[in-house]
């Protein structure tokens, strides 16, 4: 069994955080949507361009459980800003690694298919080559049901990543109010 | 000696800077119970006797006390307590807390830096524990880091919609050194940050098309009209603009119950004609509070008619219960002066007169209408005496089940503060300590705690703490011999199978003698009021009143839980009541 997306579920929608990086960031988040009771989510984190905070990705089923995460998202201290995707323009990506089973006959079938949805070989064994391809959604899905037929011997698939399109850079300020620059700006190194 | 050792002869360790920071948040009494993971702590607590500790019985007593401490107060309450056990025996005090937005600050001892994630002696993961629980909480890893936690902790806990936060300080860090004391600069936190609604103009023209085209308004007072000190804005809105107001459980006393305006409580066991009034009103003006389920029945049901103005401090209640015309999040006091003097008086005769044939006939149906001259007390007589004896000058403190709810009920509030209870949590147990801290920072008021049989019995312990401590309530027991709220349920809607419910109980008053407290029993119609005299007048440290009910009393009215709100189980008409 594979998973990935019914064709027919609609997209998700898409909520980012700008969180301050405690080191138990990742339990309080998970606590946090256990507590909330958002059941379905699946959330990403990375780092960013500053030391002290995080990027959270939160993909959801409906517009109104975005708009519910984004109202208690902001109540939770450690979260520095709250980013609705549902209207602006963003760029999103998931990363896909899928372990495909092929023998010497068929690595060059799943070349080709690698080539039109700009994905990759990363590494050959004598059963199977592993794939490597980031998209939305629809690109991974679709690349995932060419390789069905080869058989799926393994796979993981991270939830997206996003970055609004504008010139706009969101995150600029909001690394001076994370707790470690106001510990540094409280209690300055001597 | 070296430079070194000299240096670090002048630094603090973890403990006495915890200390230090105490006594610059001005703080003047800690709840705790020692142990191993914060025994440094309590070694240097000695070198402080500014501050009080008053050691508990439990760690969820003291968690109580500090909650009452600061709803009386208006400070933060403060917890002290170690690891493992102690530290799970906080959680349903600050859940408590938690629920009821009441600041409190829990430090906690934690097993040494080196041997967290090890399993060691009384370690327990107590930042994963409370986090679900707590407004927010920090785990200290650098004792260099410790004053401004402290700091901070003080701060999430009082600002915004209060709230509980932890600190957990493993012991090692408690014994190091550090030159950083109390930083000097005030704390901002990113929460304070563009979230708050402006009240601006477009703010003040639609509050007032709304307020002015409602013909049948209802104001709906909560907890936050007290706490962000409204109580006279409120007041003279209410006034001036002629609207009748709806309160909470937690919104008692943030408007007088005896003003004409004042409607009572709502909700399931609200006032039939104030729920009535919901659901027939074409504006909801909820102020402070947050459209729980007990106060509102079910959702899409819940006052169809209406339009909502919802003010709240915290952005994320506006909208989250119950869709809302005008959403204002910010400081209730802020948004009330800011918007009421923009729009014109006005008057609403006709539903008042409405309201009132709807309350007429809901006395008619009420109990002390028709007081029994022989047979077991009534529960609303014992609080309705309660009431007159003591003038309604006293602060009642709560517990959770019937006897809660018939002092809501049955005993007006008209003061702010004079009534504490769990309301969101609805935790047993909570009366006889949140008493206690309520008494501790208001020594000059008469503190009532009032508790059933079966929630008494679950933190009863903490009458030693009184003792100890010489700490002057008065403890009324309404002893039904039931846990009487779920033995109500089970007679409405589990065809009256009494499981678990009949509940045997200690003699209460050789209870109290065991600690030495006086204490009266009462089961006499003709004995009540003269009692509840004598416990008021005596002055002496606590004192014990038991009052022996009637065992199969039901609060009236009542909305099952999820139907509509008006659709209430009622008392019978004293007529058609002839039968026994
Ligand atoms: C800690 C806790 N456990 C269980 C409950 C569920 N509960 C609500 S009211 C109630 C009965 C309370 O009985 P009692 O203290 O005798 O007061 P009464 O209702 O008889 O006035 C119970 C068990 C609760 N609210 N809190």
């Amino acid at each position: 069994m594979i998973h990935r997306q019914d064709p027919l579920t609609p997209r998700p929608v898409l909520v980012s955080a700008i969180a301050e990086a405690r080191p138990d960031l990742l339990s309080q988040v998970t606590g946090f949507l256990r507590k909330r009771a958002f059941r379905d989510t699946r959330v990403t984190l990375g780092t960013t361009e500053h030391d002290h905070v995080t990027r959270l990705t939160f993909a959801l089923a409906s517009q109104g459980e975005a708009a519910r995460l984004v109202r208690e998202l902001r109540r939770v201290l450690y979260v520095l800003e709250v980013l609705d995707h549902s209207q602006g323009a963003v760029v999103a990506r998931d990363l896909l690694l899928v372990k495909v089973s092929a023998g010497p006959t068929e690595r060059a079938a799943i070349a080709q298919v690698c080539e039109v949805f700009r994905a990759r070989i990363v590494n050959v064994a004598p059963g199977s080559v592993i794939v490597e391809a980031t998209g939305n959604d629809e690109k991974l899905d679709g690349l995932l049901s060419v390789l069905v037929p080869y058989g799926i011997e393994e796979m993981t698939r991270t939830g997206p990543a996003v970055l609004g399109r504008s010139d706009e850079a969101v995150g600029k300020d909001l690394a001076e109010s994370s707790w470690r620059a106001r510990l540094m700006q409280a209690t300055p190194p001597h | 000696m070296n430079q070194k050792t000299n240096s670090l002869r002048l630094m603090k360790t973890g403990a006495e800077i915890l200390w230090d920071c105490l006594e610059r948040e001005g703080v003047e009494v800690v709840f705790g119970y020692p142990g191993g993971a914060i025994l440094p702590t309590y070694d240097e607590m000695t070198r402080h006797p500014t501050i009080r500790h008053v050691l508990t019985r439990h760690e969820q007593g003291a968690t109580h006390m500090a909650d009452g401490y600061a709803r009386a107060s208006g400070k933060v309450g403060v917890v002290l307590a170690t690891s493992g056990p102690g530290a799970t025996n906080l959680v349903t005090g600050l859940g408590t807390a938690m629920m009821d937005s009441s600041p409190i600050v829990c430090l906690t001892g934690q097993v040494p830096t080196t041997a967290l994630g090890s399993d060691a002696f009384q370690e327990t993961d107590t930042v994963g524990i409370s986090q679900p629980v707590v407004k927010h909480n920090y785990l200290v890893t650098d004792v260099d880091e410790l004053a401004f936690t402290l700091k901070e902790a003080f701060h999430v806990a009082r600002s915004g919609r209060p709230g509980p936060v932890l600190v957990d300080i493993p012991k090692d860090i408690q014994l190091a050194r550090s030159s950083e004391t109390w930083p000097e600069p005030p704390i901002s936190l990113p929460i304070q940050r563009g979230k708050a609604t402006p009240i601006d103009r477009d703010c003040v023209e639609r509050f007032g098309e709304l307020l002015t085209a409602a013909e049948r308004p209802v104001i709906l007072a909560g907890h936050g009209v007290a706490m962000s000190g409204s109580v006279d804005t409120l007041r003279a809105f209410a006034e001036r603009h002629d609207i009748p107001v709806a309160i909470t459980l937690l919104g008692k006393g943030g408007f007088p119950e005896t003003h004409p305006l004042c409607l009572g409580m709502m909700g399931m066991h609200g006032g039939a004609a104030v729920n009535q009034a919901i659901q027939h009103a074409d504006l909801l003006l909820a102020l402070g509070m947050r459209f729980d389920d007990r106060v509102t029945g079910k959702l899409a049901s819940y006052a169809p008619h209406a339009k909502k103005i919802h003010i709240d401090i915290d952005p994320a209640e506006i909208g989250k219960n119950v869709p809302v015309e005008l959403g204002i999040a910010c400081d209730l006091r802020e948004a009330l002066d800011t918007l009421v003097p923009a729009i014109p008086a006005t008057t609403h005769s006709p539903w008042r007169d409405q309201i009132r044939a709807w309350q007429g006939e809901a006395d008619e149906r009420d109990i002390l209408r028709q007081p029994p001259s022989e047979g077991p007390l009534l529960a609303a007589e014992v609080i309705d005496a309660l009431c007159r004896v003591t003038g309604g000058q006293c602060i009642n403190v709560t517990d959770v089940g019937q006897h809660q709810m018939w002092e809501a009920q049955y005993f007006p509030h008209d003061h702010p503060g004079t009534l504490v209870t769990s309301g969101g949590m609805g935790t047993m147990g909570f009366a006889l300590p949140a008493a206690l801290g309520v008494k501790m920072a208001r020594p000059d008021q008469e503190v009532w705690a009032i508790a059933g049989d079966g929630g008494f019995q679950m933190t009863m312990a903490e009458l030693a703490t009184a003792v100890q401590e010489g700490i002057a309530i008065k403890i009324v027991i309404v002893n039904n011999g039931y846990l009487g709220m779920v033995r109500q349920w089970q007679e409405f809607f589990y065809e009256q199978r009494y499981s678990a419910t009949p509940l045997l109980s200690p003699d209460f008053c050789r209870i109290a003698e065991a600690y030495g407290i006086p204490s009266v029993r009462v089961s006499q119609r003709d004995q009540l009021t003269a009692a509840i005299a004598s416990v008021q007048a005596h002055a002496e440290g606590p004192i014990l009143l038991e009052l022996v009910v009637e065992q199969h009393d039901v609060v009236f009215p009542m909305v099952p839980a999820g139907s509509d709100l008006d659709t209430m189980i009622r008392r019978p008409k004293a007529t058609t009541e002839a039968a026994p």
